[in-house]
């Protein structure tokens, strides 16, 4: 790591600032107090193996001032279960948990804590179970210890699945039946070392049926139960030829049994039941996965606030706002409801409801928003409506829908499964009366093969587990998926569009030159970045991120912000404006005449310009790399953007991209978008994008971008670079290819082996073992999207 | 004789299935990634936070 980074969190170090921390005998440059008082508080506590413990993950998050974390103490009653023994038992989610080490560090402090009883740590989902002693210690003391650390704590009001249990009972119940059952069904299905005695054959056949009656009431009833739901609904579902088979299977061996002749069927029944619970165990693992993604950004309102009553103010819990209440906020607060302010102003951070960075101010009258964060001023807030309807809830609600939402292709596949299993059923019966017509003796065997064998198991597994396979793979590389079909769809797409700002150059402007105008002697001793420093730190503006922040302790003079015009101040006694050519002028000012398609800001003391800034927005890492790899496969790339002509050629020049278009409204993207004959991916992010992307027929959002854009983006990056669309480009010709074998092999398995089972040819394990490889090969083919490697 | 070797069997079965569901009710299943690096922890007075019961 260079030495230009913090040693803790990996961000670079302000200019001039010499914060060091003592870890392990040497002295490690920090980039701010927080992250010293963390690292220091690790090495001091013997905790400095977590530098050892992390690998390559560094927080990206600098430490934030600590919070107090009061308000948790008014929700406790919602955060804690007491259980049986007395103990207190709370689930907190730990937003920037990263890696192991992370986990290890948690465990060793919380540990330390008094009263504490057992730690969970889940790294995955990053939640941390505490159980502890409630005498002994507080909430609001476990919240701070997390924060102190560097995590944001943040209650999980997610409620504990406990289905997962439940399945992997059922799924190891039906094993070891099926196991058992197979094992003494042996000496029943050879003939040469048949067990001849009648009465040991008797006890055997009666041990299976024990056996097998637990496995069907217990594990497979959930097929009987769906298959009843669905024919309730009119609806033929695949668990309908399944729980008819089983049933069939199970209740005419338990009747063969008692009349003691001819086959029992117990060993096929309990395969069948153990293998489909096994897939449909694996696709509810995936699916699980995601539902935490989205869960996170419920999390985001606060879970008390504080309520103006008749005496004065109480601070009350998330869920006893009502409509009409009158909440008091003050700066640094996040807005718990959706409401009007009634009494006060300030500005309003809504980045994470428009993605809009910059503070919105807000007046009497305005409406806030929930999650919104208020960041200066105070405000008194009447509730408009109650916490479902909020915006918030909203939306993280519509990202649910969209998950819900089965690819077209995967409807397709049930729809055809369901026919099948028409199909299947007719064939049963078919079967089944034609064997009694010719009284083959093999009725009940050929009746049972049909179904088994015949089950749609590997067609309706062929197109989800492809899926869910490319969208776990896609997690891990930074893709998150909101529209299933975008992955079958992307790469067959030969047109797309690019927005410029803030996708194919990042967010960020960066100062490319400086011309300094000062003519020399006494005046040039000071350094143009410590005053454009000073200046720049009132300004939350994207072009203040351009002028690198220097450590300046002292306050030399007050600076104010002009919003859209630029920052003046006092630096040292000398008034200072920095800003737009525009605002030069309406002081008098001459601009110095600098030939650039770059944005221009001026320094002016009262004298005159002192110096003239170029500044750019970067290409965004991997833009470069992506537009030579979809030219390659001859896509055609267009950029579309709000921004002036100059800025856009220059970016198209770079990336080599012939058609573009400036100066763009939000309509005229749309415009364009409508007007294209044929599928068209839309790369985009922010709030005027949104209607852009929901237009197109692929859109990929950024995840700096507005969580709306989320909403209406098929797949959001969320990395700074581009290259995970790469990526996904890959993945997503691999999964189409994948999908189509898995159809191809299910369809050739389920009519070679039909009109076998229909001769009576095929015994009924048999089936169950042809059912299940089939199956087992189409998830197998699916699992290979997920090594795809970048 | 195969009767007493059939049903040690099935008391086999039955004892695999007890325990492998007194592991799930412990969740013992819950979390299967993150006690993997419980062993590179070197702490020898950590034994009191986890390991109680």
């Amino acid at each position: 790591m260079s030495s230009d980074n913090c040693f803790h969190c990996g961000q670079p170090i302000p200019l001039g600032l010499k914060l060091t921390a003592y870890i392990d005998g040497k002295e490690q440059s920090m980039c701010c107090i927080g992250c010293q008082a963390v690292a220091q508080f690790l090495a001091d506590n013997h905790h400095q193996q977590f530098y050892q413990y992390r690998q390559q993950d560094k927080p990206t998050t600098a430490i934030n001032k600590t919070e107090d974390y009061g308000s948790i103490e008014v929700a406790q009653q919602d955060l804690i279960t007491v259980l049986d023994n007395g103990l207190s038992q709370t689930s907190i989610r730990v937003d920037g948990m990263y890696c192991s080490a992370c986990a290890w560090l948690l465990q060793k402090v919380l540990g330390q804590l008094p009263g504490i009883h057992d730690i969970h740590i889940n790294t995955i989902s990053h939640k941390v179970q505490v159980t502890f002693l409630s005498e002994e210690l507080t909430l609001q003391r476990i919240y701070q210890t997390i924060s102190q650390l560097g995590y944001q704590p943040k209650p999980d009001r997610q409620k504990q699945k406990t289905d997962h249990g439940h399945f992997l009972k059922k799924l190891m119940a039906s094993g070891f039946g099926m196991m058992f059952i197979m094992t003494i069904s042996v000496p029943l299905y050879t003939d040469t070392l048949t067990v001849t005695d009648p009465l040991l054959r008797r006890f055997f056949v009666l041990l299976s049926l024990l056996v097998a009656t637990w496995v069907y009431f217990y594990s497979g009833k959930v097929f009987v139960f769906n298959a009843w739901r669905d024919l309730k609904n009119r609806h033929l579902g695949m668990d309908v030829p399944v729980a008819t088979s089983i049933s069939l299977a199970y209740f005419a061996s338990v009747y063969l049994s008692f009349n003691g002749q001819g086959h029992v069927y117990f060993d096929s029944m309990s395969m069948f039941i153990f293998f489909l619970l096994l897939g449909r165990f694996i696709e509810n693992q995936v699916k699980q996965q995601h539902l935490d993604i989205q869960s996170a950004l419920l999390d985001l309102i606060p879970i008390s606030a504080k309520r103006e009553v008749t005496l004065g103010i109480e601070e009350v819990p998330l869920k006893e706002l009502k409509k009409g209440d009158i909440l008091v906020l003050s700066a640094g607060e996040t807005i718990a409801a959706d409401g009007l302010i009634v009494a006060g102003h300030g500005q309003c951070n809504e980045a994470i409801l428009t993605g809009e960075a910059r503070p919105v101010r807000k007046m009497m009258g305005q409406r806030v928003y929930a999650g919104a964060q208020l960041i200066k001023g105070d405000i008194k807030v009447q509730i408009s409506c109650d916490n479902d309807d909020s915006l918030l809830s909203q939306m993280a609600q519509m990202m649910e829908r969209s998950q819900q939402q089965k690819p077209r292709q995967w409807q397709l596949a049930d729809h055809i499964a369901s026919y099948f299993v028409a199909v299947v059923l007719v064939l049963a019966l078919v079967t089944l009366l034609t064997h009694w017509w010719l009284d083959t003796g093999l009725m009940m065997v050929a009746l049972l093969s049909v179904l088994i064998a015949t089950c749609p198991c590997a067609l309706s597994l062929a197109t989800p587990t492809a899926l869910t396979a490319a969208a776990m793979n896609l997690i891990k590389h930074g893709v998150l998926i909101n529209q299933m079909e975008a992955i079958t769809t992307l790469h067959q797409v030969k047109s797309w569009f690019f927005d410029k700002t803030g996708t194919l150059t990042g967010s960020e402007m960066q100062v490319v030159k400086t011309h300094d105008l000062r003519k020399g002697g006494s005046q040039r001793t000071l350094p143009l970045n410590i005053i454009t420093a000073y200046l720049q730190k009132v300004s939350s503006h994207p072009i203040a991120s351009a002028f690198p922040s220097v450590l300046i302790d002292q306050d030399y003079g007050e600076v104010k912000e002009f919003p859209g015009y630029g920052v003046a101040g006092h630096y040292k006694k000398v008034f200072y404006r920095l800003g737009s050519d525009e605002w030069m002028r309406s002081f008098g000012y001459s601009i110095p005449d600098v030939p650039s398609d770059n944005t221009l800001v001026y320094l002016a003391n009262d004298q005159g310009i002192l110096a003239v800034f170029e500044l750019t927005a970067q290409l965004r890492e991997g833009a470069t790399e992506l537009c030579a790899t979809l030219q390659e496969q001859h896509k055609s790339l267009q950029i579309v953007s709000g921004d002036h002509k100059q800025a856009v050629q220059n970016c198209a020049e770079q990336l080599h991209i012939k058609n573009w278009y400036a100066a763009c409204k939000a309509d005229d993207k749309k415009q364009l978008i409508m007007e294209q004959n044929e599928p068209v991916v839309m790369v985009g992010d922010g709030v005027n994008d949104a209607p852009v992307l929901a237009m197109a027929d692929v859109s990929i959002s950024l995840k700096q971008g507005a969580p709306l854009a989320h909403a209406a983006s098929d797949l959001v990056i969320l990395g700074q670079s581009l290259k995970p669309i790469m990526h996904a480009l890959r993945v997503s010709a691999f999964t189409q290819r994948i999908i189509k074998v898995n159809l191809v092999w299910a369809l050739l398995y389920n009519m070679s082996i039909t009109p076998i089972a229909m001769m009576g040819m095929l015994s009924p394990w048999l089936a169950a073992i042809g059912m299940s490889v089939s199956s087992l090969l189409v998830v197998l083919n699916s699992r290979r999207v997920v090594g795809v490697k970048s | 004789m195969v009767v007493v070797l059939v049903l040690l069997s099935l008391f086999l079965v039955v004892a695999a299935i007890g325990a492998f569901f007194w592991a799930v009710n412990n969740k013992q299943f819950d979390d299967l990634d993150s006690p993997a690096y419980s062993i590179l922890e070197d702490d020898e007075t950590d034994h009191s936070t986890t390991s109680r019961k």
